[in-house]
Parts: structure tokens; sequence; C-alpha cells
């Protein structure tokens, strides 16, 4: 079953369009790395996908409900944290969720018990009863993550959730994302730059630029449609005489593969050819790679949209 | 009776803006201070002047000019204090609810968007339209609840200010009118007519600024009555009542169609 679903989604402010003929489908239960550059209609999607803006072109769903027609239905069923949605300052980080706790007509023993569970989990215990005004960057926004997740939503939009957090505080969110997403069954959409931990923690990806998908699919079906290929790397003695389709990067000599199974052959070449080699490695393409491949290929280009 | 009227989400948000506007110096001594000020300060005062100044500083004169013949068994204290209360008190009085009505919407509406919380108050399952009377009800009990107290302080002040002057009891039709009915109609007033400003002002200070449109013109209706260009009649307020009920209404169906989450968020 599709979690989310937007046909043709569009959204014009006046002269700008922010977000041109999305066609997005996130499965049940998935996390979907949502990438793209700023200003590339990320933002504008999670807003046209929990009801905040109205489109002007086009429809979405999210759990079967339509985001214009029953967004006060999806908000029950969801959690949302942008980079403009805040808590309360003037309220303490526990009176923070139990306000939002009520706010979503949960009883308030259960919503004492999932607060305590989420302050713990996302290391704001011992802060829990201070005013939310006087915590750190990184703790808003973890304060704001427990604020999307304490009524246990079935779907997650979450709009760079590691944005302002130290590199331990980040890994640790990304893992709490990744442990619902498995245990919970929860669906997450994930706005962010941070390729490395989209790597770790996505199942499928889709990237945006300039308010239009490029591709989407798994890393695999992105990297069949990038058209980017392992290269193997090798670190060699520096009087090393080495074949012309090698071409240096930084200390090491590269060579693009059509497959893996060219390395065996080039390794036993290279070696008969007398040239010690002190490393060898397949350096197999990386969401990185293939992430600007798309970007910087260009917003208009729309061939390769759906590699899945 | 607010549990049948309001869920448990809408009476958790009308909590949240008491508390927010309560933690709020400005906000909170605007709240306090100034009906204080106009419902037992100034009544205290001019007791005190009417008690305490010599006969021959009052000016007879220009009490008759404003009352007439009707007086003609009190005495030149209870003559003032009569005028104070029942020409100049009305207009001080009107000032409450309007005041407090707009100042606690400009935190309730406006300093949400201020404060960044909007959005995320409008991704909660409460509809716009629920989120929107949670927070009229909300600034209107608060300031209901102010021009209520404000009543009683006055009430005690003036009640003994009359016995000690002399003054006929100060609680008339007109009064009846003003804080039965014109109070709540100025009460919506002040917040439907914050809400329909909300979009545009972007702090709290500039929206409590542009509130003054409104008080304006409830000045002028009393100022006319204090230089004595007429008297308000108990059928004169009803009929103004009337007319800001309707407002009311109107504000109130244009605001609301004013609270989307697009506009909100502009």
């Amino acid at each position: 079953m599709d979690a989310i679903q937007a046909a043709n989604l569009t959204k014009k402010f006046e002269s700008v369009v922010a977000l041109s003929g999305l066609d997005l489908t996130v499965k049940a239960g998935s996390v979907t790395g949502y990438l793209g550059p700023n200003g590339s209609g990320k933002t504008t999607t999670v807003k046209l996908l929990t009801g905040l803006l109205q489109p002007t072109v086009g429809d979405s769903t999210v759990l079967g409900l339509s985001s214009s027609k029953e967004s006060e239905k999806i908000h029950a069923q969801t959690g949302v944290l942008t980079e403009t949605a805040s808590c309360y300052r003037h309220l303490s980080a526990l009176e923070n969720l139990q306000f939002f706790g009520a706010l979503f007509g949960l009883p308030a023993a259960q919503v004492r018990a999932r607060a305590d569970y989420l302050l713990k989990k996302l290391d704001l215990w011992e802060v829990r009863n201070r005013k939310a005004g006087t915590f750190s960057t990184g703790m808003k926004q973890r304060l704001s993550l427990a604020r999307a997740l304490i009524h246990s939503p079935k779907v997650l939009f979450l709009d760079e959730p590691t944005s302002g957090l130290d590199p331990e505080s980040a890994a640790g969110v990304n893992r709490m994302i990744a442990d619902m997403a498995c245990a919970e069954g929860v669906t997450v959409l994930l706005c962010t730059h941070q390729l490395r931990y989209a790597a770790d923690i996505c199942d499928t990806f889709a990237i945006l630029d300039r308010g239009r998908l490029q591709a989407s699919g798994t890393l695999e079906d992105l990297v069949a449609a990038a058209g980017v290929r392992p290269v193997a790397s090798f670190r060699v003695a520096q009087d090393a005489v080495l074949p012309e389709d090698l071409t240096q990067n930084g200390e090491c000599w590269e060579k693009d593969l059509d497959s893996e199974a060219e390395m065996p052959a080039l390794v036993t070449a290279l070696v008969s050819a007398g040239v010690s080699i002190y490393e060898a490695r397949i350096r197999r393409p990386s969401l990185e790679d293939v992430y600007f491949t798309f970007v910087q290929e260009g917003g208009g280009k729309e061939a390769d949209r759906d590699a899945s | 009776m607010l549990r049948k009227l309001f869920s448990a989400g809408e009476l958790a948000l009308i909590r949240k803006d008491f508390t927010e506007i309560w933690n709020q110096k400005l906000v909170r001594s605007s709240l306090l201070v100034l009906p204080v000020l106009l419902s037992l300060g100034l009544p205290l005062l001019f007791l005190l002047l009417a008690v305490l100044l010599p006969p021959e500083e009052l000016d007879a004169g220009a009490f008759e000019t404003l009352l007439g013949p009707s007086l003609p068994d009190v005495e030149m204290r209870g003559q003032m204090y009569y005028v104070f209360t029942n020409l100049i008190c009305p207009m001080l009085f009107a000032m409450i609810p309007l005041m407090s009505a707009t100042v606690s919407a400009s935190c309730a509406f406006v300093g949400e968007k201020e404060r960044g919380t909007m959005e995320t108050l409008l991704l909660s399952p409460l509809s716009v339209r629920k989120l929107f009377q949670a927070k009229v009800a909300g600034c209107s009990l608060l300031s209901g609840l102010i021009t209520w107290i404000s009543f009683v302080l006055f009430f005690i002040v003036t009640t003994v200010g009359d016995i000690v002057t002399g003054a006929p009891f100060f609680f008339s039709l007109n009064w009846f009118i003003l804080v039965f009915l014109m109070s709540p109609a100025l009460t919506v007033l002040g917040v439907v007519f914050m809400v329909m400003i909300s979009g545009r002002s972007k702090t709290t200070m500039e929206a409590m600024q542009v509130s003054g449109y409104i008080v304006f013109p409830v000045v002028m209706l009393f100022v006319g009555q204090i230089t004595g260009l007429f008297i308000l009649q108990w059928w004169m307020l009803l009929l103004v009542t009337a007319l800001l009920a309707g407002v009311d209404v109107l504000l109130y169906n244009r605001g609301f169609s004013k609270f989307t989450a697009e506009k909100l968020l502009a």
C-alpha cells in the first residue's frame, strides 16, 4: 500500500514555480530520502502533502486522505517537523509535549508516558522542566522532533531533522528514525542535505532540483539511471608506468569499470606489467555521486525521472 | 460548561493562550494596570477630589449646563460625582473590554505568527475553524472576565462615593446596557478586528498600535456627551449596541474567511 501519493503536484507563488508536476509514490513502512538543494521545492512539497498549502495544479493523498480536503485527518496520523514550526518558548519541554499531546486528543496519562519516553530517548530528560526558550538550537530541534512523535504517527515528514545537531546527536536521531520505521512500520519522508545520513537509513530516494523531480527509486535504480559506473582505484609506487586509460585522482589512479567483474583482470594486467600496487579497491557509486549527477545536469531535464 | 462547548484540544489551546498572555510582562501589565486604573484608580481619585475640594472651587454653572434641573435636591459635590460617574465613567469603562480584547487577541493571533508557532498549531488535528473559534473564545472569555472584575471594583467604589457625596445611585438603565450588552459586543469587536489585521501585522506591538483605529470611534461617541453636545439616552446606547453586534457578525465571518493556513503562513 502507498502511504503517500502525489500526482502532477504543482505550486506557483505569483510568478515563481516552486514545484512543477511532481509524481511521487512512497510505500508504507519505507524511509524515503527526499533530496535536493536549497530552494528545490522540498519544504513546499511537505507543506502541500500536509495541507498547509493548496496546490495550483494536481493533488496528493496521505494514507488515502486528500491533502487539500482532509488535512485535519492527515495531521491526526502524521508527524511533521519543519524548520519553521517551533515549540512554545514560555513552556518547558515537558509542558510543550503535554500541550501538543492534549491537542491531539490523547489522555493525560498516555501523553505523560510517551513524553517521558521521548525526552529520555532524545536526551532531553535532564532539561525537561526548563523553558524551551532557554534551549540551544540542537535541543530545540530535538524537542520539535519529540513534538512530531508525541502521538505515535503512522507517517513522519521530517524536513532537515538533524539541522543544528552535533554529529553524535544527529547519528542518534537517525538511528531512532530507522528503528521506528523498522519496528513500528512508520513511513518516513526525510528531506535532507546530509547525503551520508540519508544513504544510511533510507530505502528509496527522490531527487528534486528547481521544483522538478529528477529521479526516484532505490540507490541501484538511481545509479543505473544516472549512468554512474563503479571505479577501480589503485595506489601505486611513484615511479610506476601505468596504462593510458588510468587517470590520476589525488594519490590514486582510477579507471571507470562497466562492472565489478572487470577488476580481477585489471589487477592481473597491472601486476603483470610490473606495477607495484599498494592498494586496490572498487569505489562503488555513492548517493553523493548520483545526487550531483542529477542536480548538476539541471532542472529542465525530465528524462529518466522514474528509474524504478 | 466549557467542556461541553469545546473539545479537549480546544480547551488545551485556550489554557495555553491564557498562560502565554500571562507570561508576557507587557501584555500582562496592560491587562491589569489599565482596567484597575480606569475602574478603580480614577473613580477613587475623583471621589477624593469631590470630598476634599473646597466648595468655592466647584463650578456650579458647568454642572447645571450638563445636568439641567434633573438633580435639584443634590448638593454640589453629589452633582459633581454624578456627572463623573454617568457622563465620563461610561467612556472609561467602555475602553476596558475593547482594550483587553485587542491586547489579548494581538498576543493570541499575531503573537503565534511572531513566535513561529502558528505553523505548529496548523499541523494539529484541529481544523482551522476550530483553531479560530477556540482563540476567539479564549480572548473573549479573558476580556469578559477582566471587564466583570473591573465592573465589580467600579461598583464598590462608586456606590461608596454615591453614599459619601449624596449623589443618586449611579447604576441606571444606561449602565445596564453598557455592562451587559455593549461590553460583550465591544469585546467581540476587539477580538475580530485583531483577527482581521493579524495577517498584515508582523508583531504584537504593531497590532496593538493599529487597534487604536477602533478605540477612536467609541471615544468620540462619549466625548460628544462630555462636551454637552448630547446626552446619551438608553435607546441610543441600545442602537449603538445593535450596530456593534451587526459589525461583529460581519467582521467575524470576514475574519474567518481570511483565516486559512496559507494566508496565515504567508
